[in-house]
């Protein structure tokens, strides 16, 4: 069974994978913005997209790929226990 | 990551909480004025409404902070409807306001189905766009199409698509006050704020986001005087690009000319900021990224995220699991759209769709280099974006000269009106001399160095973005308004009052003087319907000087038009009566009176009286002057200049049509850079294949290598070191022939409004031989004439040319010095012509 915590894990890993790849030493919290502060860009929103389909094995529609359900990881984590049930 | 959007004015866990106090209000507002004042002052978009609006903007933030937040949204309509009414007319703003009630409701309404929505804005912007092409016309609703068509071009869609998938769905007011924000007026054409973005961010108590956007004016102002000084100061004149090093600087400088760009935008986000959107920054630092995916990161992220959200996601979900190289098929289709969408703006602007090749292929070059960029971005695992060690620091800044000068290359073939001459400009960048090659070497070290320190700066900008920060601003905003006041710059000091007037007005430079003026007579050369106006004319501006072509005949050789005789035109606010001779000016019998002194005129704009009536003309005036103090020798002044007339030109009026009028005295009026534009007039008829008719202007057009098919840069280019040739044989022409005819010559070196530059030295230098004989003087300069306050004196639409006080002011200057040589002439035995 997916619950928060496994999902929260899996993509503070992705994400900290991705911001490494990058050079920057950000420590992300559940709660630091990562669209609106512009450190996610429109590129790893949409590899994001690709890991939590692959992974939880959810869909996602192209209007859905904003700030409303990626901000954070609280944000995202609850975006993807809604599409779960 | 934006350091700007990580900033913090006060405690962030306040931000959205902070009571509403004077503590706060009084010095924002105080900073607000200073800003606007100082930004009203230096009129930064003359064809524009920005300095419409201006002047409400900190009555706005006023009412705006103080309203209770239910209340907000509807003063934000308000004050929307109060700068329609400002900025139209009674009928085109009622026009604007049905529109933009007619959109809202259209997308608000349940009782369509969204596809069928979609349908009808389409058709109600089509029916816009049959006004703006002059299709469909009105006596009373011509502005209304070019504003209604930007605002609601890209609004519109945003509107339908968050209409569609946001909850929960945003009311009728919203979209109204979303379509007349009152900066939308100012920058039309693109939404500053997305749709979303403006339901879920707005909160007029943001004190952060007001200090914020105050910042953002500030630099806003800043940068676009930066842009100014560049402008007038380092780029050099393309039509006088020689050597390899004039060109990298011009292909430098020019790319710099984007601050103008981000200037507005800074504002615009500034000025949302004041009303209480806290918008993320665009072109942070634009001109200082590594590679293409830093400018990804920080161009017109407006423009990127509508083009995201809008057209790549819906294009890249339908085909990813369908092909293979899904992210780079939907680049490139994402790409074209955004092409056309810069198109069609341009519509709007222009009336007319297009799109050039050389847009096109920088579009193309640009997108390819960016999607290429980020799609290597996982294997770019050592990026040491933050390595402290000095080498990696020259490293970085190399990345970034070199970004920069890849850009430029970019920028100029953006700039280019076609691949030729794209191709021409590149060409000089080759160093024709040791010398040179050596200049062009010392001109990209000093661009080095200049982005080292530039670097620098900008990766210690959080400094200035602290609390403790404020009283600077507050010291900048008092000196840029007490600069730019024209009240306060008088106390101010010569040596600073002299060199920042040039910044602090909107001045052009040669070359976009010359364009504007052969851009205005060719455009009323044009077959193109009248429907098709540049967005500066369909906006007030510019109205006094449209109109003209109904009173030209429209010739194919360099005389290239002449007023129609014996009839009246009317135009916006002024009158053009001409007399039988075709002559903007009285009758006068073709034979002279033996008791009169008869005096003919040769000139352009300024000698016609463009914008006046007959009457205020300095030549009527003058005339009038004359014959009351000199009663003793009645004068009579002919007055046969006409709009857009150069040297080549008055020397066919003055053989063709004002010696048949046997003038006693001519004068030849000339102005600043008169020189300049003869290079420019030259090109425009070389590129109409129109007749030159005088053999050595074919000669220099043969020895030019100009040619017809040459674009109009290359054309100018070719012909600019001609222009002292071309001014030197107008002039001793005509000097012959009045020699030959007892015709007394005298040029008058007329200063133009808004302009210091004084190239009189080059015109007194020509005089043939000195003429004992004369009874006038070879060259009068009037300087002075406008007494150091040009702005008093020009047209309020068109402050380029003199109002009727400003010709009082030339015809009480040429009365002084012309009387004495009036007073004491005596006729002399003449031959006959």
């Amino acid at each position: 069974m997916t619950d928060a915590s496994t999902i929260k894990s899996k993509v503070r890993h992705f994400l900290n994978e991705q911001f490494s790849g990058l050079g920057s030493n950000i420590d992300i919290q559940d709660d630091t913005p990562l669209i609106s502060s512009r450190l996610m860009d429109s590129i790893i929103a949409l590899k994001l997209v690709n890991y939590l389909e692959d992974n939880f094995n959810i869909e996602f529609e192209a209007h859905e790929v904003d700030q409303d359900n990626l901000d954070s990881i609280n944000i995202i984590t609850n975006f993807v226990l809604g599409k779960l049930k | 990551m934006s350091s700007d959007s990580n900033s913090t004015f006060i405690n962030p866990a306040l931000q959205h909480h902070e009571q509403k106090s004077l503590r706060a209000f009084i010095p924002a507002l105080l900073m607000i004025v200073l800003l606007t004042g100082a930004a009203y002052s230096m009129d930064f978009e003359p064809g524009s409404s920005l300095n419409t609006i201006l002047p409400i903007l900190p009555a706005v933030f006023a009412f705006h902070y103080w309203l209770p937040k239910n209340t907000a949204v509807y003063f934000l309509s308000f004050s929307g409807i109060v700068s329609s009414y400002l900025i139209l007319d009674v009928y085109n703003a009622t026009a604007l306001l049905l529109c933009a009630s007619v959109f809202a409701g259209l997308i608000q309404t349940q009782i369509i189905r969204p596809k069928v929505k979609l349908i009808l804005g389409i058709l109600l912007l089509f029916l816009i766009a049959l006004f703006r092409t002059g299709l469909l016309s009105s006596p009373f609703i011509s502005y209304a199409a070019p504003v209604a068509g930007s605002l609601l071009m890209f609004r519109g869609i945003l509107m339908l698509y968050e209409q569609h998938y946001y909850q929960p769905a945003s009311t009728f007011q919203q979209k109204f006050a979303y379509i007349l924000l009152l900066p939308n007026f100012a920058f039309p054409l693109f939404p500053i704020i997305d749709y979303k973005l403006f339901l879920n961010n707005y909160n007029p108590s943001n004190i952060h986001a007001i200090q914020k956007g105050i910042r953002r004016i500030l630099l806003g102002i800043l940068q676009l005087l930066l842009y100014r000084t560049i402008y007038l100061h380092v780029l050099p004149l393309q039509s006088e690009l020689v050597h390899s090093s004039d060109a990298m600087l011009y292909l430098l400088s020019s790319y710099l000319l984007v601050l103008h760009l981000t200037g507005l935008i800074w504002m615009a986000t500034g000025y949302m900021g004041i009303i209480g959107f806290d918008l993320p920054p665009a072109f942070n630092g634009v001109f200082l990224v590594e590679n293409f995916r830093a400018i990804w990161r920080r161009i017109n992220i407006y423009w990127r995220e509508f083009m995201m959200k809008i057209f790549y996601y819906p294009i890249y979900f339908r085909f990813r699991k369908k092909l293979k190289h899904a992210v780079l098929i939907s680049a490139g289709i994402t790409l074209t759209i955004s092409t056309i969408m810069h198109g069609w703006q341009w519509f709007w602007l222009q009336g007319v769709f297009t799109i050039q090749t050389t847009t096109l292929l920088y579009w193309l070059i640009l997108g390819s280099c960016i999607t290429y960029s980020l799609s290597r971005q996982e294997q770019d695992k050592n990026t040491p974006d933050n390595n402290s060690s000095i080498r990696s620091f020259f490293s970085q800044t190399l990345s970034v000269f070199l970004m920069y000068l890849v850009m430029s290359v970019l920028w100029s073939l953006w700039s280019s009106s076609s691949i030729s001459e794209w191709i021409y400009f590149m060409k000089k960048l080759v160093p024709d001399s040791s010398f040179d090659f050596l200049m062009t070497v010392a001109l990209l070290v000093t661009l080095y160095l200049i982005l080292l320190s530039g670097k620098k700066i900008f990766e210690r900008k959080s400094v200035f973005e602290k609390r403790n920060a404020i009283p600077l601003y507050f010291f900048a905003a008092l000196v840029l308004f007490a600069v730019s006041n024209p009240y306060t710059q008088r106390i101010l000091p010569n040596y600073i009052q002299r060199p920042a007037s040039d910044i602090l007005q909107p001045i052009l430079n040669a070359d976009d003087r010359n364009e504007v003026t052969e851009n205005y007579y060719s455009r009323m050369l044009s077959t193109e319907g009248k429907g098709r106006k540049p967005w500066e004319a369909i906006l007030k501006r510019g109205e006094a000087r449209s109109g003209l072509d109904n009173a030209c005949i429209i010739r194919n050789d360099l005389v290239v038009r002449e007023l129609i005789p014996s009839r009246t035109t009317q135009l916006d606010g002024w009158t053009i009566i001409t007399n039988s001779a075709g002559m903007r000016d009285r009758e006068y019998a073709k034979e002279k009176s033996a008791d009169k002194l008869r005096i003919a005129v040769l000139g352009g704009s300024y000698e016609m009286g463009s914008g006046v009536n007959q009457e205020y003309v300095f030549e009527h005036v003058l005339e009038k002057m004359l014959q009351d103090s000199i009663p003793s020798k009645p004068t009579e002044i002919l007055n046969f200049a006409v709009g857009g007339y150069h040297l080549p030109q008055q020397v066919w009026v003055l053989e063709n049509k004002a010696a048949s009028f046997q003038p006693d005295v001519v004068l030849c009026f000339i102005h600043p850079s008169d020189a300049r534009r003869n290079s420019n007039y030259l090109a425009q008829l070389i590129k109409n294949g129109t007749d030159l008719i005088y053999p050595e202007l074919y000669d220099i057009k043969t020895r030019s290598g100009a040619d017809q098919n040459m674009s109009m840069n290359e054309l100018k280019n070719r012909l600019s070191p001609y222009n002292k040739e071309i001014t030197e044989w107008s002039m001793k022409r005509m000097e012959a022939f009045c020699s030959k005819l007892s015709i007394e010559l005298t040029y008058i070196y007329l200063p133009a409004l808004f302009t210091y530059e004084d190239d009189y030295d080059q015109y007194v230098s020509i005089q043939n031989q000195s003429n004992e004989k004369s009874s006038f003087p070879y060259i009068i300069k009037l300087d002075q004439v406008y007494a150091g306050t040009p702005a008093k004196f020009g047209l309020k639409n068109d402050p380029s040319h003199p109002n009727a006080e400003g010709h009082r002011k030339i015809a009480t200057a040429l009365y002084q010095k012309l009387s004495p040589y009036i007073r004491n002439y005596k006729r002399p035995n003449k031959t006959t012509s």
